[in-house]
């Protein structure tokens, strides 16, 4: 796949892409600082209550915050530019005048699109499991179950409990793709993500909607409660996991008919 | 691969493009030789960059056909780069995309960027954009380069420049497809002409014949009302300024002026009204 | 047709249900306190197993709804501990994504304890606490 290395080589030339993997090395060992400091805990989130006492709690505070506010805003503001980019560039002709099919093109920005902010999710991850434990040091933690979890075992489920947000930080960035073919806008690609999370959050925060706000695609970056504990369970990951395929899949589609058939001028 | 055995670099035919209420191609023909530079000539709307789109692939037509013998490149209006990087990455980073790309360095020479183009394309003038992308044309190293109004933002220097480019390319045996609104440009360059108005084809040919095509001219004679009785077949008219308006092609003329000096009425001033290229361009576009 | 509309107002009805039943809380509340009990009692130096308390929960709400989300909800569990029955109550605000937190009376569980040997305060984990329950579709 001749076009993925190149787009990617593109995004991280980008200064707004450099500049987001700056904010999530540094950004929790900014929050530990704070926290450090001052006298008041984060008792409102999960495992708030235990940042001071347990390294592995300010790994999961963050991930509570980051399925909030953060990972819609990446998938945007990568995945949204990728291809409304090209037509604020107005490069759309050079580009597809290399010889390459559409599809092609499609499927390397596609590609390059969800890489890139699953590896800032990823530098953020081990960026708070460090900034957490250097705060609070390698203490058990008190699990979602009461019980107490050993530190060894903790370390495994934080990072396993990020890595569950990867299915729908991949639909957000479908999500974003399919805004930024259809719109040709860099401003609806980037933002548009992050208002629609904002908005899927709303409607679950009312629970007016019940069980059906499982298939809202905020509701899979919750599935890692499930794991912190013993007695685990794991329906909130494969149904999580179903409704950010199915998700991917309503936005890649649509996405990638538009892109194939459309006139470029 | 190109195949050695045709002649034609481009055939299209029947070509349809109707965006909504708007037709912009109605049915056109068009034939490009191979090794030739073709003129595309029209006034605005007239559908030429919609074809020249069609020919590109970024457009898909209606209706009609299109093949082109080789791989084609080129650019459609004012290229697009991406301002973040500089001119030299810009066509390194297309280069990687193309199957058998050129030289970066020989084509930034070529094109006459070789020494600018480390800064950002960001800060750079319209004509240093549209040398760029002449160059992402020839990097591709295609059959048939298509290139619209290239000399749009350069200055004399640069445009006689290019112009000595594209007579390069010719002779190396590439075909060119050339845009322009500049007849001066197409009549030094192009072979072939097809002038297309209101998305039909009004005519096609060399441009030798295009020029053979009657022009118009003043003519003062010592006697105007002897001169228009000899016109003959010939189109005389008394002009508003007061001389004869003659339409002749050249040989009509050479030979109109030739029997009035037999028969003893002088030409005192015979003016070209404009380039013959412009004349018949204005009649075939009105 | 009616019976189109009926089933439609049924399965409207079902996909707007709140997860959020009594039974459910109780089922995730009741193991939660037992642990963390065992914790409360091992660090004032008592070895207790949780699954021997055998807690049980009962959990209600105030208002109007008997499930759902709110600050309403009280859960009062009762356990063994060396063969005498204990009772203890806390008030739970269950949030719409299924994560309670849960109070007791200050009176009842102090927030802070202060161990009378070494003179160490430590957080009284079953003063507040937090805890999970699973709200896909079953």
């Amino acid at each position: 796949m001749r076009t993925l290395p190149w787009e990617l080589r593109k995004l991280v030339a980008q200064s707004r892409v450099r500049a987001a993997f700056v904010v999530c090395l540094l950004a929790p060992a900014a929050v530990a600082l704070v926290l450090s400091v001052q006298s008041g805990l984060p008792k409102d989130t999960l495992f708030g209550r235990h940042v001071l006492t347990s390294g592995f709690a300010l790994p999961l505070v963050l991930l509570s915050f980051c399925a909030l506010w953060v990972f819609p805003l990446l998938a945007g503001l990568v995945a949204g530019e990728v291809f409304a980019g090209e037509d604020a560039h107005g490069t759309w002709p050079a580009l597809l005048t290399r010889g390459r099919t559409r599809g092609e093109v499609f499927t390397g920005k596609l590609v390059a699109a969800c890489l890139v902010p699953v590896a800032l999710l990823a530098t953020a991850a081990l960026s708070s499991l460090a900034a957490g434990v250097a705060l609070a040091g390698r203490e058990p933690l008190v699990s979602l179950s009461g019980s107490t979890l050993g530190p060894g075992r903790a370390a495994v489920l934080v990072l396993l409990s990020w890595a569950t947000a990867v299915p729908p930080l991949l639909g957000f960035c479908a999500l974003a793709v399919l805004l930024s073919v259809v719109s040709r806008s860099t401003v609806v690609g980037v933002a548009g993500p992050a208002l629609l999370g904002l908005v899927m959050q709303l409607l679950s925060l009312l629970g007016s909607l019940g069980t059906s706000s499982n298939a809202l695609l905020t509701t899979p970056f919750l599935a890692w409660r499930g794991l912190v504990r013993e007695d685990a369970y794991y329906g909130p990951l494969w149904q999580g996991a179903l409704v950010s395929l199915g998700w991917a899949v309503a936005c890649l589609v649509p996405a990638r008919l538009v892109l194939l058939r459309r006139d470029v001028s | 691969m190109a195949s050695l055995a045709s002649v034609e670099a481009v055939t299209a035919r029947g070509l349809r493009k109707q965006y909504g209420e708007q037709v912009a191609l109605d049915g056109v023909d068009l034939t490009v030789r191979r090794g030739t530079v073709h003129g595309l000539l029209g006034p605005n709307g007239a559908g030429k960059t919609t074809l020249l789109r069609v020919l590109l692939g970024l457009v898909r037509p209606d209706a009609g056909s299109v093949e082109v013998a080789g791989t084609v490149g080129g650019f459609v209006e004012t290229p697009g780069a991406y301002p973040y990087l500089t001119g030299r990455q810009n066509l390194a980073h297309l280069a990687a995309l193309d199957d058998e790309p050129g030289d970066v360095e020989e084509v930034l020479q070529r094109v006459g960027l070789a020494d600018r183009a480390d800064t950002r394309v960001r800060g750079w003038s319209l004509g240093m954009r549209q040398r760029l992308g002449i160059a992402a044309g020839l990097i591709r190293r295609p059959d048939v380069l298509v290139l619209d109004e290239p000399a749009n933002g350069l200055d004399p220097v640069g445009a006689l420049a290019l112009r000595s480019l594209v007579h390069e390319l010719a002779h190396d045996g590439l075909t060119v497809l050339l845009c322009s609104h500049d007849l001066h440009e197409v009549d030094a360059l192009a072979d072939d002409v097809t002038v297309l108005v209101a998305g039909r084809v009004v005519w096609g040919g060399t441009t030798t014949e295009l020029r053979g095509r009657p022009g118009a001219s003043l003519l003062s004679t010592s006697d105007d009302a002897l001169a228009q009785r000899l016109a003959g077949e010939l189109d005389v008219q008394p002009h508003q300024s007061g001389s004869l308006l003659v339409r002749a092609t050249t040989a009509e003329l050479d030979g109109y002026v030739l029997e009035l000096a037999r028969r003893g009425v002088a030409v005192r001033e015979l003016v070209r009204e404009g380039l013959p290229l412009e004349q018949a361009f204005l009649e075939l576009a009105t | 047709m009616k019976r189109v509309l009926a089933g439609a107002v049924v399965l409207a009805a079902a996909a707007c249900a709140s997860p959020l039943t009594p039974a459910r809380v109780e089922a995730s509340f009741a193991p939660t306190f037992g642990a963390l009990y065992a914790l409360q009692q091992s660090q004032q130096g008592r070895a207790v197993d949780p699954s021997a308390l055998l807690p049980r929960a009962s959990c209600r709400r105030a208002g109007v709804d008997s499930s759902g989300p709110g600050e309403d909800w009280t859960c009062t569990v009762v356990y063994v501990d060396t063969r005498t029955s204990f009772t203890q109550a806390f008030e739970l605000q269950v949030k719409p994504d299924g994560c309670w937190r849960a109070e007791a009376p200050p009176v009842a569980q102090p927030a802070v304890r202060t161990d009378p040997l070494t003179g160490m305060t430590r957080t009284n984990p079953l003063a507040e606490f937090d805890g999970c329950l699973d709200t896909s579709w079953r």
